[in-house]
């Protein structure tokens, strides 16, 4: 039965398997459908490799992630297989040199692309450090394959096809033929090996970029400005991404590529007469007369077309045995919302004084919907069994109220804390 | 016969093969009166390792370079060593070096004046080495107030083992962050 790879068509990262997995004879096939930025999202996806990049095997045992990780699994599937030497000493020079295609090759060629790509902050003194890490690591190597013809012994072996492949979105975005010049013994090293008939079957033809592939995106702040962006940026870089789009391809690496900001949907919807902020100042300035001022302000504000009110009750509450691990938790719940702060309002009580503690909540949502991206990028969600409030039904909007307020007894019970997300 | 690992002494690249070394009953010294800077710069351990960093190991059968392939060679030195009892061990020591090691670098060496500083760039390692040690939490919660409580447990577990206390010695948090050299 064939082992499956999670990874796009053309990553090198899952390359250095698939090649391996020729030379080893050994049956490996690409996920059918496999979207990069879509599929490995998904909860299947992060419970496989918990950072969520690519490339990740599925094996009888279990995934594995870590593309150099995967290529060692496929290749030790074949016993005595000769790309990994035939003694410790080999062995270890393989391992050598699979360390340095990562941590010098990679990591110089990365620093000098993804940034160019848009996949990272692109600084042009940090370029300038990369290249010249680069240039001595290429020396090194260089003056390696002087006298030797493959990495390690007198054939190919998995450093080989690790080199390779980090060597490859080099020399097809960013090396030009004038750049490799100066490490000649890398450039017939590389040819030799891309056109071995196993690493052609996979990669297909490579060609050395004419020119270094141009900066894709202007520098901006790491920091996601998502909230003060002026509302034209995301679509202008989108435009820029797409122009830049069947260069960029080929490189889709285990880095995964921060899209550029997609509108949020909920931004489409039809505007609302409530204005969430206007709302939370409401909520931070009342000190005196809740009930009658903030209370009564909120369901004068709501309104039901353009907002949704949700209870949110904690699955495992058998679980909140001590008061602060649970007080952390839910901490840590209302930190990972940050990114939905613009479409939402929350109240978490901790309810309860004496262990175990019960942690309800109270959500106000953009649309009528939990919003999808909250789900998908907050974990949290899913500890939690989530009812839309029927706000028809008196009863449930007292305790909408309730909760606002932070209304003790809460349900015949104290309260532990009140969080308030806003 | 010692097999000579060169370094200096408080590299945590050399510590490794030390470590394995305590773990394995392998005998491995470090150079004597290696300097950095300066041993390195050598023609005789650029033969050993043309691109000149430490640690580098020389074995019977010649040198090796690269500090995890260091390390493996150390640990495969005993047959059926169980430092090495498992395939999932390959891939927790490629995620050690590139994202752990990759974003504490980033972090720390443009501070200790090692690389260039600059200050966006520090933004962009803290946040891809959050996301890293995120991914060594449990999927649970927990995760607020300290931030990586498993990861801190693990990690004052680890440096608490004789063996690595041995090679290590006495480990302390910082308290600040390194100044900006």
């Amino acid at each position: 039965m064939a082992l499956i790879l999670y990874a796009g068509k053309t990553n090198k990262n899952a390359y250095k398997t698939q090649i391996a997995a020729e030379y080893s004879g050994v049956d490996v096939k690409l996920a059918e459908n496999f979207e990069m930025g879509v599929t490995n999202k998904t909860h299947e996806f992060l419970k496989m490799n918990p950072i969520g990049k690519v490339p990740v095997l599925e094996t009888p045992e279990g995934p594995v992630f870590e593309s150099n990780a995967i290529a060692r699994y496929v290749t030790r599937l074949k016993a005595d297989n000769p790309l990994y030497g035939s003694s410790l000493i080999d062995y270890a020079r393989i391992e050598q040199w699979m360390d340095f295609a990562a941590t010098e090759i990679d990591a110089g060629i990365s620093k000098w692309l993804y940034p160019r790509l848009g996949y990272q902050l692109y600084l042009p003194p940090a370029e300038e450090a990369a290249i010249s890490a680069l240039k001595r690591a290429l020396g090194a190597l260089n003056l390696h394959l002087t006298s030797n013809t493959y990495l390690v012994g007198h054939s190919v072996t998995l450093a080989d096809i690790i080199m390779t492949c980090n060597l490859y979105p080099g020399f097809s975005h960013v090396m030009t033929k004038s750049f490799t010049s100066e490490f000649p013994h890398v450039e017939r090293y590389f040819w030799t090996m891309v056109n071995q008939p196993n690493v052609k079957k996979v990669v297909g033809d490579v060609k050395q970029a004419e020119s270094v592939v141009p900066v894709t995106r202007k520098p901006s702040q790491p920091k996601e400005p998502a909230q003060s962006k002026p509302k034209d940026e995301p679509k202008k870089e989108v435009k820029e991404k797409e122009l830049a789009k069947p260069k960029a391809e080929p490189a889709a690496e285990e880095e995964e590529a921060p899209k550029p900001k997609p509108k949020n949907p909920l931004d489409s919807l039809p505007p609302s007469k409530m204005i969430i902020d206007d709302w939370k100042r409401l909520y931070s300035n009342t000190k005196n007369n809740f009930r009658e001022v903030a209370i009564k302000g909120f369901w004068e504000m709501y309104d039901p077309e353009g907002y949704s009110l949700w209870f949110c009750d904690y699955k495992y509450n058998d679980e909140n045995t001590v008061s602060f691990v649970t007080l952390n938790k839910v901490g840590g719940f209302l930190q990972r919302m940050d990114l939905a702060r613009k479409y939402a309002f929350g109240k978490m009580l901790i309810i309860g004084s004496e262990p175990p503690f019960k942690v309800k909540g109270l959500w106000l949502f953009r649309g009528q919907e939990i919003p999808q991206f909250i789900i998908d990028e907050c974990y949290d969600m899913e500890l939690y069994e989530w009812t839309k409030v029927d706000i028809s039904d008196e009863a449930q909007k007292e305790r909408v109220s309730q909760m606002i307020e932070d209304h003790e007894p809460f349900e015949g019970d104290a309260l532990l804390d009140a969080k308030c997300f806003k | 016969m010692a097999l000579v690992l060169h370094a200096g002494k408080t590299n945590k690249n050399a510590y490794k093969a030390l470590i394995a070394a305590e773990y394995s009953g392998v005998d491995v010294k470090l150079a004597e009166n290696f300097e950095m800077g300066v041993t390195n710069k050598t023609p005789e351990f650029l033969k050993m390792n043309p691109i000149g960093k430490v640690p580098v190991l020389e074995t019977p059968d010649g040198p090796i370079f690269e500090s995890n392939a260091i390390a493996r060679y150390v640990t495969r030195l005993i047959a059926d060593n169980p430092l090495y009892g498992s395939s999932l061990i390959d891939y927790w020591m490629d995620f050690a070096a590139t994202e752990i090691d990759a974003g504490i670098s980033r972090w720390l060496y443009p501070r200790l004046g090692f690389q260039l500083y600059l200050p966006p760039a520090e933004e962009a390692a803290i946040s891809a080495l959050k996301r890293a040690l995120g991914a060594l939490e449990p999927a649970s919660c927990l995760k607020h107030l300290p931030e990586f409580p498993h990861v801190e447990r693990y990690f004052w577990t680890m440096v608490n083992q004789p063996n690595v206390k041995k090679v290590v010695g006495e480990v302390k948090q910082a308290e600040v962050v390194v100044p900006n050299f």
